[in-house]
């Protein structure tokens, strides 16, 4: 193969400002942490190369390289009090060019560890982010990528198409910003929850069927009507 | 023999058994030897602090969050811990063998690492039944255990202050009777789903027996305990409780390695020893049937070594240890084989499991995993004819059943939903989940076993077990009974659409393989674990019950492992 620039050139700030735009439309919030950003993106492009791409350890380097200089703009948080911040760069670059992509189980069989979408098709998802809702619900429903992006930012990962399963987890310092434990209000899942008995309760924020006008909506509406 | 042996007792597994009763033996002043398999420690033996935060990037990095997400066998050459659906690697046997094989799998798996399994149990800490131990005569199943519910009461009671659990005097009185001893610590608070499930399940029967939500004993802090914390409600017991405020073996390996480390340390007590990466390949045995020598090979190594002492114990569970057995004197046979039972009765409790939506939010993901459950179907004369179950009610919505929530966030993703509207549906949809796993009681059988394949462990040369496992029928009678019970109880609350999963999945018990009883040729123990054909080899933990009840095995587990402590301390005071 002829050498390439890794992630064919698409690991660069111009694109990861496309991402962010995608990503900003996709969960209606236009205030996502730069450095989430850096690792979901990350997270797409690496989910997004062929098992077949890094065979090995010499294969790795270049794409680890390159993602180490790209996470290392915006920084990590050191949430497992490595020795050296610069640690939580390092580790998740390593976490996600792992060579051919192997299942972490190291048994042979045929286990989705590549997402079902290619890096030409993050390059044409990403050139074209449309604008309207309609067009937006549409992308979602044809385009893996897309789903691809909205599933990082709720799961801190690649979801296969099976029940949803983890295909390609984003670096651990992320894990616990996956946002649908707030969407459920429940509690990240290994993260170190609030309070002895905080269980036994409802949590502050009820949940309604979004088909009713429920308590929630009525106070939303209320209070844009005050404004 | 000449030289005196250096150890006074071998103990093959720094696991739950392995570290209890090295704690237990070394306060007593007897010289230990542990060996395990694993690396590891993740504690500090000088001060005791808790070193697990690697554990915890491993479940954050993990693509599956399966029991032995954080575990890898440090130092092994062959492949990781399995999934349930894929256990080749450890498993021989045409039903591990052939992809198109239909036959029952024996499903669940173990940690090989220091400490054992404890690190991602639940921490469910229920006694047997009194009925349990006498289920033969009372029921004309399984055959009567060698002791009795009040043989095992006040040990029940100290392995309840060892672990830490918290429970309800009241209702555990119901049908394990505690003469007054109470729990250490008051009951985990219930979760608001188990508070609005008792309301509405209230006057419920099934067959003619109360159902009752009641809050399950667990070996988790409800309140500052060991000097571990309460109970944060981080929603991850498996694989990895993130504070050890769940019990886990370390608790018990620390005080053995370091007796300074234990509160009631005695004058007089010897620290264990502890060989890591210690594969154990065999037992060697004099002409008087003692055992002489323990073989282990170090992961990596060429050649096995030798360890003498004058007791050894198998603390390595119940498809372990059949293995060693039957690989030690392989061409005669193995060892403690008078009975001809090893290996043989291998259970676990097969998991059935139910689920829907209840017509109202209940808030799941939050707390620990399951905070209550259904004990008063456990026991009953019905026990003649179908298997009993206990009901686990999960913290975790569907999880297990639908990977709740990602196989819901995948669904509505796959619907073109996005943004606000998206989260509003997703809390609707998994905000409403109901599971419950039926843990149904199965009869051992004397053709599901453990025995030896021709296939060679890479790195240890020791024979891969191969597994030939039978679901009995009266396991299957209590399934049918639980899908009865699990479709009365969802319907009333508000589901409309209650769900089975059809297959049966394991439950991480390994037991049966090594029965014990009085009568040597039906047994392969007495009482206390110690062989019938080897007077200083004694054998632990589930793999020795010849029933096992409904309920989770590990608070037995522990009662038998320091009654076990007693006796060998008493007989080293005697001697």
């Amino acid at each position: 193969m002829a050498a390439t620039t890794p992630f064919d050139g698409l690991l660069q700030d111009d694109w990861l400002a496309k991402f962010t735009r995608l990503s900003s439309l996709l969960l209606e919030d236009d205030a996502l942490p730069p450095w989430l950003a850096r690792a979901y993106y990350c997270t797409l492009l690496a989910g997004a190369l062929p098992p077949s791409a890094l065979p090995d350890e010499a294969a790795t380097k270049p794409y680890q390289d390159a993602i180490r200089k790209f996470l290392a703009v915006t920084g990590m948080p050191n949430t497992s009090n490595l020795p050296d911040a610069t640690d939580a760069v390092t580790r998740a670059a390593q976490h996600l060019a792992p060579i051919g992509n192997l299942s972490p189980f190291g048994h042979n069989a045929p286990f989705p560890y590549a997402a079902p979408f290619s890096l030409a098709d993050v390059r044409a998802t990403l050139a074209n982010v449309p604008a309207t809702p309609e067009a937006l619900s549409k992308l979602l429903v044809a385009s893996p990528v897309a789903r691809g992006v909205i599933a990082l930012w709720h799961s801190a990962a690649l979801l296969g198409d099976f029940m949803g399963y983890y295909i390609k987890t984003a670096p651990v310092e992320t894990y616990a910003s996956a946002r649908v434990w707030n969407a459920i209000g429940g509690n990240p899942m290994g993260v170190t929850g609030p309070y002895y008995g905080s269980w036994a309760y409802p949590p502050a924020v009820p949940v309604a069927d979004p088909g009713s006008a429920s308590p929630v909506t009525l106070v939303l509406r209320r209070k844009r009507s005050a404004l | 023999m000449s030289t005196r042996p250096k150890y006074d007792v071998v103990i093959a597994g720094a696991g739950f058994v392995g570290s209890i009763l090295a704690n237990k033996l070394g306060q007593a002043g007897i010289k230990v030897l542990l060996l395990d398999y694993g690396d590891t420690l993740y504690f500090d033996p000088k001060t005791g602090a808790d070193q697990r935060q690697p554990l915890i990037d491993r479940v954050f990095a993990s693509t599956s969050h399966i029991p032995n997400a954080a575990y890898w066998n440090e130092g092994y050459p062959g492949p990781q811990m399995p999934y349930e659906d894929n256990l080749r690697p450890y498993y021989r046997g045409p039903a591990y063998e052939d992809p198109n094989s239909k036959l029952p799998k024996f499903q669940s798996t173990y940690a090989k690492v220091i400490g054992g399994t404890t690190w991602h149990w639940l921490g469910t800490s229920l006694r047997y039944v009194p009925s349990t131990f006498r289920e033969r005569t009372l029921y004309g199943r399984g055959a009567d255990w060698p002791l009795t519910y009040q043989d095992l009461e006040s040990w029940y009671w100290e392995a309840e202050k060892e672990i830490g659990v918290s429970g309800d005097d009241a209702s555990a009185n119901l049908l394990t009777p505690r003469y007054g001893r109470p729990y250490p610590m008051p009951p985990i608070v219930q979760s608001y789903s188990d508070k609005r499930m008792a309301e509405r399940l209230a006057g419920m029967t099934f067959e003619g027996m109360p159902v009752r939500v009641d809050p399950t004993p667990q070996a988790r802090n409800s309140v500052p305990y060991q000097d571990r914390p309460p109970c944060a409600g981080s929603v991850n017991c498996i694989p990895l409780c993130p504070i050890q405020a769940k019990y886990d073996a370390t608790v018990h390996l620390k005080r053995a390695l370091n007796p300074a480390l234990d509160p009631a340390n005695r004058e007089g007590s010897v620290p264990a020893e502890l060989i890591k990466r210690a594969a154990i390949t065999k037992l060697e045995v004099d002409g008087s049937g003692k055992v002489t020598k323990l073989w282990y090979r170090r992961v990596g190594d060429a050649k096995d070594v030798a360890v003498e002492g004058k007791e050894f114990v198998l603390a390595i569970h119940a498809i372990e240890i059949p293995r060693i057995l039957l690989n030690s004197q392989r061409e005669s046979g193995g060892l403690a084989k008078t009975s001809g039972l090893v290996g043989c009765h291998l259970m676990d409790h097969n998991i059935v499991i139910a689920y829907g939506l209840a017509d109202e939010p209940l808030y799941p993901f939050r707390g620990p995993l399951s905070t209550s459950g259904i004990e008063s179907l456990r026991d009953g004369w019905f026990r003649r004819d179908r298997g009993a179950f206990r009901v686990e009610i999960e913290n975790i919505g569907t999880q297990w059943a639908e990977n709740s929530p990602f196989g819901q966030l995948n669904a509505l993703l796959a619907k073109g939903l996005y943004g606000k509207s998206l989260e509003r549906q997703l809390a609707w949809d998994v905000g409403r989940q109901v599971q419950i796993d039926g843990l149904i009681e199965p009869e051992g059988q004397k053709d599901s076993t453990v025995t030896l394949s021709d296939d060679l462990e890479p790195g240890t040369g020791v024979p891969l077990p191969k597994i030939s496992y039978k679901i009995d029928d009266y396991t299957l009678a209590g399934r049918v009974a639980f899908e009865k019970f699990s479709t009365q109880m969802l319907r009333a609350l508000g589901c409309d659409d209650v769900q089975i999963v059809a297959d049966l999945k394991g439950a991480g018990h390994l037991m049966g393989t090594c029965r014990m009883g009085t009568n040597p040729r039906l047994s392969v123990t007495d009482g206390f674990g110690r062989t019938h054909d080897h007077p200083n080899l004694w054998l632990t933990g589930s793999a020795l019950f010849p029933t096992v009840d409904a309920a989770n095995p590990t608070l037995t587990i522990a009662a038998m492992t320091l009654r076990t402590a007693d006796h060998l301390v008493r007989q080293f005071q005697h001697h």
